[in-house]
């Protein structure tokens, strides 16, 4: 079966929603599926949406664990550049080097970008 | 090879729809197999069936619906996304402009699984 990698590059808000929703449904379809969050995609991961009148795709992302999605990381350099310390990022988050961005692009089957 | 395309750039206000039909049509020119092509987002809106563009401007949903016809082709659109974005599915059908279907996500996944590329554009 193929694997599937899904960048998240879009700040919450947006359409940040309906990529969750995709990534979910690659997990019920129980398809080895990777997750990583850069560029201004890391902001997904901090703070309560709802704050903003936005749905908290924070809580809705920790959810990805429970279907079976574990492969979910964090471009350290994302992070570096825009000031945020990596203990900031939820647990079920690992923090990824470039090498290791690179070496996850080379072998998944389809990337999607959002 | 089998590919399948990934639209999720609005018609009106990014050139996704347009790449991804070009893209289409290179496909099918150099005989590989168009497995689906799924719109999610904004794309949705391409299923509108009030869509309209001034009559001296060219008109993306027309070029796809003359695509899929003349290729045989289901246009798949995703039905949370067209929903959001006022683009009524459910079982009617006549909502959606010919050509496209309304379909569940579980087809975009079933796509990412069953072909050997899949392209995306935004």
């Amino acid at each position: 079966m193929n694997s599937i990698l899904y960048l998240v590059r879009d700040l919450p808000g947006n359409t940040a929603n309906e990529t969750v929703d995709m990534v979910l449904v690659s997990g019920v379809f129980e398809q080895p599926t990777t997750v990583v969050f850069l560029d201004e995609g890391v902001y997904q991961l901090l703070g309560d949406g709802t704050k903003n009148q936005r749905k908290d795709t924070a809580s809705k992302w920790s959810a990805l664990p429970t279907y079976d999605i574990s492969d979910i990381f964090v471009l350290e350099a994302s992070l570096i550049s825009r000031g945020i310390d990596p203990r900031q990022m939820p647990d079920f988050v690992t923090t990824a080097s470039e090498e290791k961005f690179t070496d996850l692009l080379r072998t998944a089957n389809c990337v999607v970008s959002d | 090879m089998r590919i399948s395309l990934l639209v999720q750039g609005s018609p009106h206000s990014s050139d996704a729809c347009r790449q991804a039909l070009q893209f289409a049509k290179a496909v099918i020119e150099e005989n590989h197999e168009l497995l689906r092509v799924f719109f999610y987002k904004d794309a949705a809106l391409i299923a509108n069936r009030n869509f309209q563009v001034p009559t001296d401007e060219w008109n993306v949903q027309d070029a796809w619906q003359d695509f899929a016809r003349q290729n045989n082709l289901r246009l798949e659109v995703c039905v949370g996304a067209a929903q959001r974005r006022g683009v009524e599915a459910p079982s009617t059908e006549s909502d959606a402009k010919v050509g496209f279907e309304i379909v569940g996500l579980g087809q975009f996944a079933e796509a990412a699984m069953a072909s050997d590329r899949l392209v995306t554009f935004n």
